[in-house]
């Protein structure tokens, strides 16, 4: 920056002995303290203008509010380290026995996946699988899941055309944690862990695909009992949204 | 028939209790498929927990036979 003859000798520098300061030095002092400034975390539900490498910034537009980085290279704001990579977005707790579960408001494309804990109670006198559908397709032979049954040495593995994620017997209960997610080719892909209380306990590995065609989102989800009322007074639900910066 | 559920729409944070009428021959669909999966997942588990029988037995005579049991 060049300085005009009349900025110079503005100030005086007393420590200094009259020495005078030119305005040069003051912008350069200024300068330095704007970026001091402008790197210090700024709360706000907008991303400050003119971000520079490496500025945070709190996002609270979101809640819980999310800590940001602003990446130089890429011009885009990160999300950093651990913080908010899951946030819960729904927690259903059934209080009298139902056939589905609906959860609509997703949107897919701006997660990394999903993750569902299906804590899940069979009132029934039979025993009843569990489906998982997407995007309002409930035709169940439009789905696959492939799936390897765990009891103790023995193992069944199987192919079956739906998209069934968990099994509980007449009368017992079913844990499963779903990763849920779409491929970057577009398919609906899910895997399920299911510990299952079958006399004793029991392992269900699967994997899960709607293979009939390909979704633009994921925007709802749907859980349903294959026995009417399978979804038992004090079944539980609870859905996580991952999204890494 | 109708069918009980409950939505949720984490955009608006309701949670409701909601209903759905489908058609019996639907319905009788859904059952069918559900004593068809059923019966196929018990097919499987009986093949599987025989081929595990008959795997054990030629191992423990194979093992009897090296001397190893």
């Amino acid at each position: 920056m060049s300085t005009s003859i009349s900025r110079l000798y503005n100030f005086v520098s007393d420590r200094d002995a009259g020495i005078p300061i030119k305005a040069q030095k003051v912008d350069d002092e200024l300068n330095q303290l704007i970026t001091a400034c402008n790197r210090k975390v700024l709360i706000s539900s907008s991303a400050p203008s003119s971000p520079i490498d490496g500025q945070t910034w709190i996002d609270i537009s979101q809640d819980p509010p999310v800590l940001k980085v602003y990446d130089g290279t890429n011009s885009a704001w990160k999300m950093i380290g651990t913080y908010n990579i899951l946030t819960k977005v729904a927690e259903i707790d059934v209080s009298s026995d139902s056939d589905y579960v609906d959860i609509t408001g997703l949107d897919g494309n701006n997660e990394e996946f999903y993750i569902l804990e299906a804590t899940i109670k069979n009132p029934t006198g039979s025993n009843s699988e569990y489906h998982l559908f997407v995007e309002g397709d409930t035709t169940v032979t439009n789905y696959y899941n492939q799936y390897l049954d765990v009891d103790g040495t023995s193992t069944t593995p199987n192919r079956a055309n739906n998209p069934s994620f968990a099994y509980a017997l007449a009368g017992a209960s079913t844990f499963a944690v779903v990763h849920i997610t779409k491929s970057p080719t577009g398919y609906f892909h899910f895997t399920s862990h299911e510990s299952r209380h079958q006399d004793n306990i029991f392992l269900c590995l699967r994997a899960g695909i709607k293979s009939n065609a390909t979704i633009s989102n994921i925007t709802q989800l749907r859980i349903q009992a294959q026995q009417t009322g399978g979804i038992g007074t004090g079944s539980r639900f609870v859905l996580f949204r991952a999204k890494i910066g | 028939m109708k069918l009980k559920g409950i939505k949720v729409d984490i955009k608006k944070g309701e949670i409701k209790e909601v209903f759905e009428e489908i058609p019996d021959e639907e319905y009788q669909k859904r059952l069918e498929e559900v004593k068809k999966a059923e019966e196929e997942r018990e097919k499987r588990r009986l093949i599987e927990a025989k081929k595990q029988e008959i795997l054990e037995r030629l191992a423990q005579e194979e093992l009897k036979k090296e001397g190893k049991l």
